[in-house]
């Protein structure tokens, strides 16, 4: 599966400095509960960071609730800025 | 010092520290409901604040007991540094730092913790009534709501933001409860540093070596500085590089010979 780069990029980038995560750790198939370690806590500041790094509306985006991987989250932000431009 | 002569500072250590707190806490037990019902018949203390006044003194008794072969260095640890209400966190290296809380100059504070110490079945009863928090079994409303009645009541809460011990003696990466408990209730943090205490009794070694430990209070730091719905992580991350910096300082300090040669 492709992803948009600088979605990838943008994301990871996140990950790295405000959550301290092994850039290697940072694999699309990664679960961001159970494989790096994030708590409740953490996956709503990462909410809050996306949305404002992205510029998309994401803490009342029902579709947040079902991401589970690096890869899903990637999709969903591509998916939603589309709908944006659309 | 020879290897054999180390090996045997270690051996009589470790008969030293584990019979004198297996003593120690029979003692306790003994001791704890006499001392409970005095203080709850003179100075009319609620059930809570006695029991955390006894763990602090179970704690400086601990230090006592480790003393010949443990030397605790306090910094910045006067009572001043520690503003009440706050939140204490502290870098979490050994299974034994929270023994070291006896060294604070205050006793009134509510540990939160994950959920294995409260399966140490012979601490749990204590544990519940000291009102320590599972921050496993606990939604983030409860302990909200927990840290900001400690807080109205002007006590302390103590939080290993690392939520783990560190396997490698660096700083490992926070959690954001603590700052966003902070920052919600306009409560400060306080960071103590402990250096060593992975040399004491480090995660996967069965056995404790001497070992010198260093306690440095940062001072508080309040949230007002940190504003806007991500205040809590940027106050985090200054909180950590404090912390970083403060700990990478007190490392330079030569390690203890006894630990050199047994590596």
């Amino acid at each position: 599966m492709s992803f948009d780069q600088h979605i990838v990029q943008v994301v990871n980038a996140s990950l790295v400095d405000e959550f301290e995560m092994e850039p290697e750790a940072l694999k699309p198939e990664a679960r961001l509960v159970t494989d790096l370690g994030m708590d409740s806590l953490d996956l709503m500041d990462m909410v809050l960071l996306l949305q404002n790094a992205f510029g998309v509306e994401l803490r009342e985006e029902k579709r947040i609730r079902e991401v589970r991987t690096l890869a899903d989250l990637y999709t969903l932000i591509g998916v939603i800025k589309q709908e944006m431009n659309a | 010092m020879s290897k054999v002569a180390a090996g045997l500072i270690v051996a009589v250590m470790n008969l030293w520290v584990i019979s004198l707190m297996v003593l120690e806490f029979i003692a306790g037990v003994l001791v704890f409901p006499p001392c409970a019902l005095v203080m709850k018949l003179y100075d009319h203390w609620p059930a809570g604040k006695t029991v955390r006044f006894l763990i602090w003194i179970y704690g400086k008794v601990w230090l006592a007991i480790v003393f010949p072969f443990v030397r605790v260095h306090r910094e910045n640890m006067s009572i001043e540094n520690f503003p009440n209400p706050g939140i204490i966190v502290v870098n979490h290296r050994s299974v034994l730092d929270a023994y070291f809380m006896g060294a604070l100059p205050i006793y009134d504070a509510n540990f939160t913790v994950r959920a294995w110490p409260f399966r140490l079945w012979w601490y749990t009863p204590f544990m519940h009534l000291a009102g320590y928090m599972n921050v496993e079994a606990m939604s983030w409303e409860d302990l909200d709501r927990n840290v900001r009645a400690i807080a109205g009541a002007g006590r302390h809460v103590i939080m290993f933001p690392e939520g783990h011990r560190s396997r490698d003696g660096s700083l490992g990466r926070f959690h954001s409860g603590a700052f966003k408990l902070a920052c919600a209730s306009g409560v400060p943090i306080i960071p103590l540093c402990i250096e060593g205490s992975d040399r004491l009794w480090p995660p996967g070694r069965l056995w404790m070596s001497p070992a010198r430990v260093r306690m440095r209070c940062l001072g508080p730091i309040y949230p007002d500085r940190f504003d806007g719905e991500l205040g809590h992580v940027s106050m985090r991350k200054h909180v950590q590089d404090c912390m970083r910096c403060a700990l990478e300082e007190m490392r330079q300090e030569p390690e203890i010979v006894w630990n050199q040669q047994l590596g």
